[in-house]
């Protein structure tokens, strides 16, 4: 990790045990910190605004409940905001069972259009340094595994769901899934 | 070595198809289970990344009101400042790990507990036999249970507490173990 990484990431951490004390202002500065990636991971998975403030609103507050809890053994203070935050736009598509309306507004919706181009698809990738890492890793994963990790981390399908959608035994699947991630941290390396 | 069906299930959480239930279930695996912890911490950390580059380059942000309405909301919401007591048994029954809230509840150690049943241990005088037998049954069948028991701390306290046990399977439907979460009643204790 380089030094300023490492600067931002003790920040964080500093950050949310104050939080974690009651600290209000430190509240402030992580949502200042955080929001727009919480939220814009929150709508890529929603595509529905208000959908997506709430989930933010739901990220926010466990974060200002747990803090105290925060265990830097299961990740960075950013990964584990991005965690909730996938978990809960996941959660919350599945239970509204809004998958097929997603699709038509895929097709008909100009403004997901202009902001993420595909969002089924590992293709709209920010044109940030990491970013482009990041898609260079993921084309160096073999079709069946690209298409397996796609499924889980865009299509809000649980494991079977996409066993079925593949036509392929679910040990397949997961061993895909497994094998892909492992070779993406393999060619990320410390960068993540 | 973490098993297969371990990392398998890792690589679920992380990328986030599991269900609700499996997640929460994972969680309790977490708690306990070092080596995973640190394997499943490293797959969150290729999800966040790939997360993060699959953002558009200009972020969308946030109406400017929510901020502002979710700082009105923290008084209504308790900070949770000690976690749950957690122990991990093993098909037998018998402790294979305790978390230290679990420590602070009762008073032994992981090393006192560690191959020990904790029923003749934690239970006593005027814990219901009932709930007990209740507790005992749902662990020998490995069948989930929440009940709410009085337990005697190791300086002969009584406390109540509420204890949630799950069973994890394998992929196969076997036990692997069996997780107890357990929260202090205080409120129950007479003035």
């Amino acid at each position: 990790m380089d030094p300023d990484s490492e600067i931002e990431l003790s920040a964080e951490i500093d950050l949310l045990q104050k939080i974690g004390q009651g600290d209000r202002q430190s509240f402030e500065a992580l949502y200042d910190r955080f929001s727009g990636v919480l939220f814009s991971t929150a709508y890529r998975v929603l595509n529905n605004r208000e959908a997506a403030e709430d989930v933010l609103q739901d990220v926010f507050i466990q974060i200002w409940e747990k803090a105290a809890l925060y265990d830097s053994a299961r990740g960075k203070p950013m990964t584990w905001a991005i965690t909730l935050t996938r978990n809960k736009s996941i959660d919350r598509l599945r239970s509204t069972q809004r998958r097929n309306r997603l699709q038509d507004d895929l097709l008909h919706e100009s403004e997901t259009v202009d902001q993420f181009d595909d969002r089924s698809s590992f293709d709209a990738v920010s044109s940030v340094e990491t970013g482009g890492l990041v898609r260079a890793a993921i084309q160096k994963l073999s079709k069946d595994q690209r298409e397996a990790i796609e499924l889980a981390f865009f299509s809000s399908l649980t494991q079977t769901e996409i066993s079925e959608r593949l036509g392929e035994p679910l040990g397949t699947v997961k061993a895909r899934i497994r094998r892909g991630m492992m070779r993406l941290k393999e060619l990320l390396g410390p960068r993540c | 070595m973490i098993p297969e069906t371990l990392q398998d299930r890792a690589a679920q959480y992380a990328s986030g198809s599991m269900t609700p239930v499996e997640r929460e279930q994972f969680d309790l695996i977490l708690e306990f289970h070092d080596e995973l912890r640190e394997f499943g911490a490293e797959l969150s950390e290729v999800a966040a990344a790939v997360t993060l580059a699959t953002l558009p380059a200009n972020p969308v942000l946030p109406s400017p009101g929510i901020k502002a309405r979710i700082l009105a909301k923290l008084s209504e919401h308790p900070q949770q400042t000690s976690s749950e007591g957690f122990v991990v048994c093993g098909t037998d029954g018998l402790v294979r790990w305790v978390n230290p809230a679990f420590t602070e509840m009762c008073g032994y150690t992981v090393d006192e507990l560690r191959g020990k049943n904790l029923g003749p241990i934690l239970q006593g005088e005027k814990t219901d036999r009932e709930t007990a037998a209740r507790m005992r049954n749902a662990v020998k069948a490995y069948q989930p249970c929440r009940e709410t028991i009085l337990n005697y701390h190791k300086n002969g306290d009584p406390y109540w507490v509420e204890i949630a046990i799950t069973p994890i399977l394998d992929d196969a439907g076997e036990p692997l173990w069996l997780v107890a979460r357990e929260h202090e009643r205080a409120d129950l204790l007479p003035a």
